[in-house]
Parts: C-alpha cells; sequence; structure tokens
C-alpha cells in the first residue's frame, strides 16, 4: 500500500478507451482467436493489445486506421505469445478450432456439400502455421486489400503473393483438390 | 469443383462471426488500472543487494588481523637493526658526515634562527628596477626600492599629470584626446639616475651603490649551448661581454649566482659558479642543475626571501647526453658552501617542510636536516618520506621481515610503529594517509595515531579489483565472453519480436539500455582490452602507438555517438515532457562518469565521452518515438552491419602487415629444488658447454665472467636452490605465433614486494628469456630456471607467498 499510484499517460488521457473497446474488442478477439485457436487466449490476448494501445497509442487515431493498427498489434501479439518458452512447455491451446461447426439444421443435398467443403477448407486454413496463415486472416476474412494485407504484416507485395501462393500449395496437399485464390 | 480461398471469409464466419469480448474480460480491461509493485519484488531486491554486498565483503583476502599484531616485526630486531633509534625524549647526536656546526636543538619551530639568517642573508637595498622615460632612455629612482612603485614617496619622483600636460613636451606626447597618462614616463631628472642606452640589449636591475647592473639581449630560443644573453653593464657601457646564460641577484657583499650555458641545457644542467660586481668568478663553476630555495623570513606575515642556492651536481654526462648526477651541495646566497650531502629527498620541494630528507653517502641511510642545515634527525632509516602533518614515513630494516614503514614525528620518535609493507609517499592529508600491512594487502586508511579508519566500501571495492586480477586471463577473458555472449542473445531475442507497432518504442529502450549497458562494459574493459590478445583488439594493437590511440579514441567516440542516438531516441517513448527529456539525456551521461570517477577510473576521455554521448542522445530524440507506418528502408537494414564491416575492413587493412599472433600469459607454476640434485646439475654444466646464445650475446647479456660466476655456484652448491617457473602462454587470437620472444622483466615495485625480495636472492637468472610459438588457441610453456640463494630462509610459506606473488604480477603482466 506504500507505493500505490495511478499510472496514466500523457498521451493516453485523451483516448476514450471504453468506446474503442466496445467499437474494436470483438475484430480483435476473432482476429486473435483465428491466429490460436483458442478462444481463453485470445480474451488474453485482448488484453495484452489494448493495454498496448493504452500505454502508447498510434498518432492516427481514426476508426479504420486505428483497427488496421489493433490487428497489427494483435497479429504481433499472437506471435510473441507462439514464441515464449512458457508456451512450447505449458501449453494448454484446446484447438477448439478444429472442433466443427454447428450444422444449421438439416439442408438440402447440394448445401449440405457446400457446407462440408467450406468445413474442409476452414480446418484445413486452420491448421497452416500461422506465418502462411496470417495473410488469409486478413486479406480473405477482414477484407483487406492485398497491399493493406502487405503493409499490415511489414511486408512486401511480393512477399505476400509468395506467401499466398505457398498457402495454396500447402492447401492443395491437404484438400486433394486444386484451390483458387 | 475446386476450393475456393474466397469462401474462407464465410466459413470462418460461421465459426467466429458472433464472437465478442465476454464480459468478465471487458471488465478486467475497463477497470481503473491501478499499479503497485508487490512487496515481495521490494524484498527480492533488498535481499539481492544484501547478497551481493555480503559477497564483497567476504571475498578471499589475505590481510592480516591488526590487532594480534603478527605483521609487526618484534621490536628486538628492530633494535638490532637500528641501534640509533632515539627515544622521545633523547635527541640524538649529530653523525661525522654533518658539517660541524652546533645544533642548539632539534625542536621545532625555530623562529629566533630563521629570522636571524634572513637578516643575514637580505637582499640589497639597491636594487632597482630599471624604466624607460617619454623618450625611451632608461633610468632608475634614487630613492626608493624596487618594489614602492605606487606609494605616495615613490610618486613625488614624477611629474604629476597637470605639470605634463601643461609643459611642450607633454602637450606634445598627449597631442589626441583620451590619452592615458603614465607617470613612470615622466621622472623627474634630479630624483632619477640615468643609464646609457646599450644598443641590442633591454636594461634589467641595475645596483645604485654597486654601480653595475644586468642587461640582456634578445637570443632566439633555439639557441642552445651558444644562448648567453645576460651581461653586466655600468653608467659607462657594458662591463663584461655577454658571457652568461643566467645571473640571480646581486647579495649584500657583492656576489650573484651566475651560470654559463653547457650542453647539457636541456635538463637544466648548466655551470653554476658565483660572480663579483666586476664579473670575475669568485668560485669556479660547476655542472649541475640549481634550485633557489626562498624560505618565509619567520615572521607571521613575513615575505619569502632567497635563503639557500640548492646545487645538485652533475659530475658526468652519459654517451646519449643524460646528465648524471651527483651529490647536493647547499650554498647561501654569497656563494659560501653550506652543507653537502649524498642526496636530498626530490619528493616534495626540498625544505618545504620543517624537516627535509637527506643522505650523507650515496647508498648510505637517511635522516633529516632542519631548515638551518643541522641534522635533526641523524641517518638512520632504509628510506625517509617527507613530513606532512608532524608525521614522516621511514622504512627500517627489519629481521626477516625485509623493510617495513612506520611514522615519526619531528623529534625522531616513533608515533605509528614500523607495521607497514607499503606507505603512500604522499603522506598525511587531512589527518588520514593509505597503508598496506601485507605485501597482498590491500590499502588501508590510517589516522595520525595509527588506528585502522579504512571505510567498508574501500575495502570491499579493492576486494573486488583484486579478486578479478587475481583471477588467470584465460578465465576473465571466458567471462567476459559469457557476459558478451548473454548480453548478445538477449539482445537478438528481443530484436526478433515485431518490430513496428506500439512496441517499436519499447524495444528501442530495451535497445537503448543495452547499448548505454555495453557501452559501460566496454569502457572500463578497455584497459586491460587494449592489452588483451583477443582478436577484435589485436588488429588495433598492431598499430604503431599514435594510430592505435586515434582508433581507440575514435571507436569509442563512434560507439558513444551511436549508443547515445539510440538512448535518446527511446527517451522519446519514456519521457512525454520535453524537459524530463533533456534531463535524462543530461543526467545519463553524467551518471556513468560519476560511476567512473567515484572508484578513480575516470580519465580524460570521459569528458569528451560524456560529451558525445549528450549530442547523440540529443540527436536521437529528435527521431519521432511512434514511427509505426514508417517502412524499414535500406539504412536501418543495410547500412549499420555495411559500417561495421567496413570499420572492420580498414583496421584489418592497418594491421595487415602485422599478421603475427600475440600471445598472453595465462598461468604460472613454479618447483624448487636443491642445486644438488643431480638433474640440475647437469642441465647447468650443459649450459655452460653450450649456451643458448653466442658467446658475445651471452658476455653482453649477463657479463664477461658469467661461466665463471656459474662454475664458482656449482663449485659449491650447498644452500642454494634451482627455481624453476613455468609459464603457460595461450595465443588467443586466430593467427598462429611465430617465434614469440619473451622475457622476466623485474617489476620496479617498493622494496616490501615479494619480487624485489626474490631478485634479492637470485644468484644467476641466465635463463630469463624463451622462445615460444604456440597455434591459435593453444597453449604452451616458457620455463625460466634462476639459482637462488636458500640459506636463512627459515619459512618456506615466505619463499611461496613470493613466488607466488611474482606469478600473480606475471600474470597482471607487471612483470
Amino acid at each position: 500500500m506504500l507505493f500505490t499510484f495511478t499510472l496514466t499517460p500523457a498521451h493516453a488521457q485523451e483516448l476514450d478507451i471504453e468506446a474503442l473497446i466496445d467499437a474494436h474488442a470483438g475484430a480483435v478477439k476473432r482476429c486473435a482467436y483465428l491466429c490460436l485457436r483458442d478462444e481463453r487466449l485470445a480474451e488474453d490476448i485482448c488484453q495484452e493489445v489494448f493495454l498496448r494501445l493504452w500505454q502508447s497509442p498510434p498518432r492516427v487515431r481514426e476508426g479504420e486506421h486505428l483497427r488496421a493498427w489493433l490487428l497489427r498489434v494483435t497479429i504481433n501479439a499472437c506471435r510473441d505469445y507462439l514464441r515464449t518458452p512458457w508456451r512450447r512447455r505449458v501449453s494448454t491451446a484446446r484447438d477448439e478450432a478444429l472442433t466443427a461447426a454447428p450444422a444449421p439444421g438439416p439442408l438440402p443435398e447440394e448445401q449440405a456439400l457446400a457446407f462440408e467443403r467450406d468445413e474442409a477448407l476452414y480446418r484445413a486454413v486452420m491448421a497452416l502455421p500461422l506465418k502462411l496463415r496470417e495473410p488469409i486472416i486478413l486479406h480473405y476474412y477482414f477484407d483487406y486489400s492485398q497491399q493493406e494485407t502487405a503493409r499490415m504484416l511489414s511486408i512486401g507485395d511480393g512477399t505476400l503473393r509468395s506467401r499466398l501462393t505457398r498457402a495454396r500449395m500447402r492447401l492443395r496437399a491437404m484438400l486433394g483438390e486444386e484451390v483458387d485464390t | 469443383m475446386k476450393y475456393s480461398l474466397r469462401d474462407f471469409g464465410r466459413a470462418a464466419g460461421r465459426h467466429v462471426d458472433g464472437m465478442e469480448l465476454s464480459p468478465s474480460g471487458r471488465d478486467r480491461l475497463t477497470r481503473p488500472r491501478r499499479r503497485r509493485p508487490s512487496a515481495l519484488s521490494w524484498a527480492g531486491w533488498a535481499a539481492a543487494a544484501c547478497l551481493v554486498i555480503m559477497l564483497m565483503l567476504s571475498l578471499p583476502l589475505s590481510a592480516p588481523d591488526i590487532s594480534n599484531g603478527t605483521a609487526s616485526p618484534t621490536h628486538g630486531a628492530l633494535a638490532a637493526q637500528a641501534p640509533g633509534t632515539p627515544e622521545a625524549s633523547a635527541l640524538p647526536a649529530p653523525t661525522e658526515a654533518a658539517p660541524a656546526t652546533p645544533r642548539p636543538t632539534a625542536s621545532a619551530p625555530r623562529a629566533t634562527d630563521v629570522a636571524a639568517r634572513s637578516q643575514a642573508l637580505a637582499q640589497r637595498a639597491d636594487m632597482r628596477f630599471v624604466r624607460f622615460d617619454n623618450r625611451g632612455y632608461p633610468y632608475v629612482l634614487n630613492d626608493y626600492d624596487v618594489y614602492s612603485d605606487y606609494t605616495e614617496a615613490a610618486l613625488s619622483a614624477y611629474y604629476t599629470e597637470e605639470e605634463v600636460r601643461s609643459s611642450p613636451a607633454g602637450r606634445e606626447y598627449y597631442a589626441h584626446p583620451g590619452a592615458e597618462f603614465d607617470a613612470r614616463l615622466w621622472p623627474r631628472p634630479e630624483c632619477v639616475t640615468f643609464l646609457p642606452v646599450i644598443e641590442g640589449a633591454d636594461w634589467q636591475y641595475y645596483y645604485l651603490e654597486l654601480g653595475v647592473g644586468i642587461v640582456t639581449r634578445y637570443v632566439p630560443p633555439d639557441g642552445g649551448a651558444d644562448a648567453k644573453p645576460y651581461a653586466l653593464a655600468d653608467l659607462s657601457g657594458l662591463r663584461t661581454d655577454y658571457l652568461f646564460s643566467e645571473i640571480n641577484y646581486f647579495t649584500v657583499d657583492g656576489r650573484a649566482a651566475a651560470a654559463l650555458p653547457s650542453a647539457s641545457s636541456d635538463w637544466g644542467v648548466q655551470r653554476w659558479g658565483f660572480i663579483d660586481a666586476d664579473g670575475g668568478w669568485v668560485s669556479e663553476p660547476i655542472m649541475g642543475r640549481m634550485d633557489t630555495i626562498y624560505m618565509n623570513d619567520g615572521s607571521e606575515d613575513g615575505e619569502s626571501r632567497l635563503t639557500y642556492y640548492a646545487l645538485q651536481t652533475c659530475p658526468a654526462v652519459d654517451e646519449e647526453g643524460y646528465p648524471e648526477y651527483g651529490v647536493w651541495r647547499i650554498y647561501d646566497p654569497s656563494g659560501r658552501e653550506l652543507f653537502t650531502a649524498a642526496d636530498i629527498s626530490q619528493l616534495t620541494a626540498p625544505f618545504s617542510s620543517e624537516l627535509t630528507p637527506f643522505r650523507a653517502e650515496a647508498d648510505g641511510p637517511w635522516g633529516y636536516i632542519d631548515q638551518d642545515l643541522n641534522i635533526a634527525i641523524p641517518p638512520m632509516y632504509e628510506s625517509a618520506d617527507a613530513f606532512s602533518e608532524g608525521l614522516a614515513a621511514v622504512g627500517v630494516r627489519t629481521e626477516g621481515m625485509g623493510i617495513l614503514y612506520g611514522y615519526i614525528g619531528a623529534r625522531g620518535e616513533m608515533v605509528i610503529e614500523p607495521q607497514f609493507y607499503m606507505v603512500d609517499w604522499f603522506g598525511f592529508s587531512e589527518g588520514t594517509t593509505r597503508v598496506r600491512y601485507g605485501w597482498d594487502d590491500v590499502w588501508h586508511t590510517i589516522d595520525t595515531q595509527g588506528n585502522d579508519v579504512t571505510s567498508g566500501f574501500s575495502l570491499a571495492w579493492q576486494r573486488l579489483r583484486r579478486f578479478i586480477d587475481s583471477l588467470p586471463l584465460d578465465m576473465r577473458l571466458m567471462y567476459a565472453a559469457l557476459l558478451c555472449l548473454l548480453f548478445t542473445l538477449n539482445g537478438v531475442r528481443r530484436a526478433r519480436g515485431y518490430r513496428e507497432g506500439a512496441d517499436a518504442p519499447r524495444l528501442r529502450g530495451r535497445l537503448g539500455w543495452a547499448a548505454l549497458l555495453s557501452l559501460m562494459l566496454g569502457w572500463a574493459a578497455l584497459p586491460s582490452a587494449a592489452h588483451s590478445p583477443l582478436p577484435g583488439w589485436l588488429l588495433l594493437t598492431g598499430l604503431d602507438s599514435d594510430m592505435h590511440t586515434y582508433a581507440v579514441a575514435g571507436i569509442l567516440l563512434m560507439l558513444a555517438a551511436a549508443c547515445g542516438f539510440i538512448y535518446g531516441w527511446s527517451a522519446r517513448e519514456r519521457c512525454q515532457r520535453r524537459w524530463t527529456r533533456l534531463t535524462v539525456i543530461i543526467a545519463t551521461p553524467a551518471l556513468l562518469v560519476g560511476a567512473r570517477w567515484l572508484p578513480g577510473a575516470s580519465t580524460y576521455m570521459d569528458i569528451d565521452i560524456a560529451l558525445v554521448l549528450m549530442t547523440g542522445a540529443l540527436a536521437g530524440s529528435t527521431r519521432p518515438a511512434y514511427g509505426q507506418y514508417e517502412v524499414r528502408g535500406f539504412a536501418t537494414r543495410w547500412l549499420c552491419p555495411l559500417m561495421c564491416v567496413l570499420m572492420g575492413l580498414i583496421a584489418l587493412g592497418y594491421s595487415a602487415w602485422d599478421w603475427n599472433g600475440r600471445a598472453a600469459v595465462s598461468g604460472a607454476e613454479y618447483s624448487l629444488s636443491p642445486l644438488n640434485d643431480p638433474a640440475n646439475l647437469q642441465y647447468y654444466s650443459e649450459l655452460r658447454d653450450d649456451p643458448p646464445l653466442s658467446e658475445e650475446d651471452m658476455a653482453l647479456q649477463y657479463g664477461e665472467d658469467w661461466r665463471e660466476r656459474l662454475d664458482a655456484l656449482l663449485d659449491a652448491p650447498e644452500g642454494l636452490g634451482v627455481l624453476t617457473l613455468e609459464v603457460r602462454l595461450t595465443n588467443f587470437s586466430l593467427r598462429p605465433v611465430r617465434d614469440q620472444f619473451i622475457w622476466l622483466r623485474y617489476a620496479e615495485l617498493a622494496d616490501a614486494d615479494p619480487t624485489h625480495a626474490l631478485r634479492g636472492r637470485m644468484r644467476l637468472d641466465i635463463n630469463d628469456w624463451a622462445y615460444v610459438s604456440p597455434a591459435p588457441f593453444a597453449s604452451e610453456n616458457a620455463s625460466f630456471r634462476f639459482i637462488i640463494d636458500m640459506r636463512g630462509i627459515s619459512d618456506g610459506a615466505w619463499l611461496g607467498e613470493a613466488v607466488d606473488g611474482y606469478a600473480r604480477a606475471l600474470m597482471r603482466g607487471e612483470a
């Protein structure tokens, strides 16, 4: 109790952190989930990401820019998490994401087939290493353009394309069929 | 139907679209944030600090326990060696070496003596500075002495300003308005004596009653042996030719010390004698170096007057022109020789304190003379230092313990018994001085009563340094390498993390600290690293000494600039306000310098480094801290490594001519065996028949009679032993060492040092050199053998300690 003090950096004071959490926490958590495949870990990453936002916020704080910044920090945090020796020794990640999604009730055969194919694709993508999965998550799930994705991952456009190609080759090996972009 | 990645959005959406932050998670994020350092962490830091302090205090040390007196010699031994040791009440009698002047008392102070002496030797009252009037004619004042220029009486010898300005000459002289009046240009002719103008020379002084003055002419600075600028002159012109290189003041009986130039003038050696007012020699000039000794005339605020001339004679000059000094002669200002001594301590200026150390015979014992040149304490000490705060350190030879140092008072009484192996030359200052109780001891601080008042911090620090010094070189290098490796690994691990986004500044912060730390480490290690055989430094040590200094300084400054830049950049993130940033930038270099200054390790380089650090940090702090959208460019990716490679190549290019590696001492072992041993006898007889060098070289190195000396030792081997030193030399460089010639050099340390004692016992040291050529990262032993005298060594441990100290000195690079 001797040394109780509140730490609020001057630059963080004008941030409406609660509004930002309401606006972006879901996206951050979904991104972290797709990276780590564990909902509990994704919550932890959320904490980490917003802590960083609060400690050292970016200069540009408009909605879309901030969202891109948050997603980038999320991916960085996930990479960092996967790299820690702690995680390698005491991994509690349950790979929930590889369990099947609940089927939306009885379907016509064609739709049931499409549903099965989606599930197979989802499981295959989630089984990719994070390095190849990151561009797919940002480009195909969060709908960022290739240029934006490359910039968010701090890689060149060429590198991004080659990663996507390598991902498709991996998926083809897993699914046994050609995979389009 | 093909799979398409476009479907991934839809497929993933089924799994995660509804996913939101859980209420508990949101609560955790939005709760007011408080940070409280845990009590445990404070306790942890405190415990760590305690541990470090305890470790430092309990480091191994062979300091003797002073309280039981094991280190001090027996008093019986002392008395046997120094029979004349005076008691506090009994005063010693003068020795024969002293002139037969009866000394009234040895007690200090002797104000009456000093006053009488200074009266007898007073300077002449008729000495005048020569001035020049408005026409440029030299003159001196008739009635007023040299020191009374501006007194009212002296000013009456000049015309006043009104008189001058109203006269025609004055009006002409001060024609332009605002000209400053100078009375000394306008002397009244009846008050002064005008002197003749001497072409090409200037008057200095004139003695009115003697009727003689000193003139000087210009001599170019490189005049050398022909620099004879001084002559005597009188009212009719030059009295002597320009003969003298120096003339001092004339005394009441018309004598002055004067010098003729000599070939060794560069060393201050001239031919000194005394002349009369006609320029004739009263005493024959003697080669030597003259000190003028001024003393207070005894009154409280009295003036310092020239009291003695002390001439350190120089009877000979060696082949290279260096003077070889002989006895000291002390004269009074009129040239009467008062005292002769073989040596007078030059540690401090002679006669600067009440008593001055001297010795009557070369290599004889030391005593003290007072300011009246009486022998205050007769010569009986092995060494004698100057007095400071009423005490002086003297060395006394003791039985079996070598020379020990104690402190005596002004009457020669022993105030602090001889018990120290080393003392600080500079004596007491503010009531304390530094001493060592043993050869291997650290410096202790004692007060004037001899009590040990050393602070715990100083002891701990010295023990730490000693401990580090005592480690073999390869172990030290290993530790240093391990530390560097840890820092590097940690840095790499950190740097591998995300380099952008919010954590980039934090990463820079860590890098900034790491950079500062590594600079400090490198800086602290520089003195030893510069001489270490590490490959990187070897490149530098291959340079000649000037280039080496510049290269090391340049690299240090560049490092400091780079470290400062990173540190300043990281300060942008930690310090949001400008003034805190500025404070940090100024305080950090100051702290760095302070951290080196406290243990006494700072040099003039520290100021440069601190300034460069500050400049670098200022430059670094101008960079934006949050550059999360900046693209990492060519510069940061490639420029730094390129610069490093380039610098390495430059260093390599400089030293390419010197591809040989260098070996360094990494350990030493010794063994002792009697000379009677057949193996030893055989070794030395082989050495005698087949010497390792040519006959000429052996004779040159060890004397013409080395074979006779060896034979004499082999004929009577009883009591002699062979000391074998195995010195391990390791080549830490990547290059082979080709026939490195190494030899043992005896450290010029204090008498009490064990290596000195060992040196005294050496009877033959023909094998004090060896060739080694160890391969890269390999070791090779160089063995040295000495024949030493083992007689009188009752304590085997002493020799062990001596050799151990010798080996340790070797590893420290002192020997």
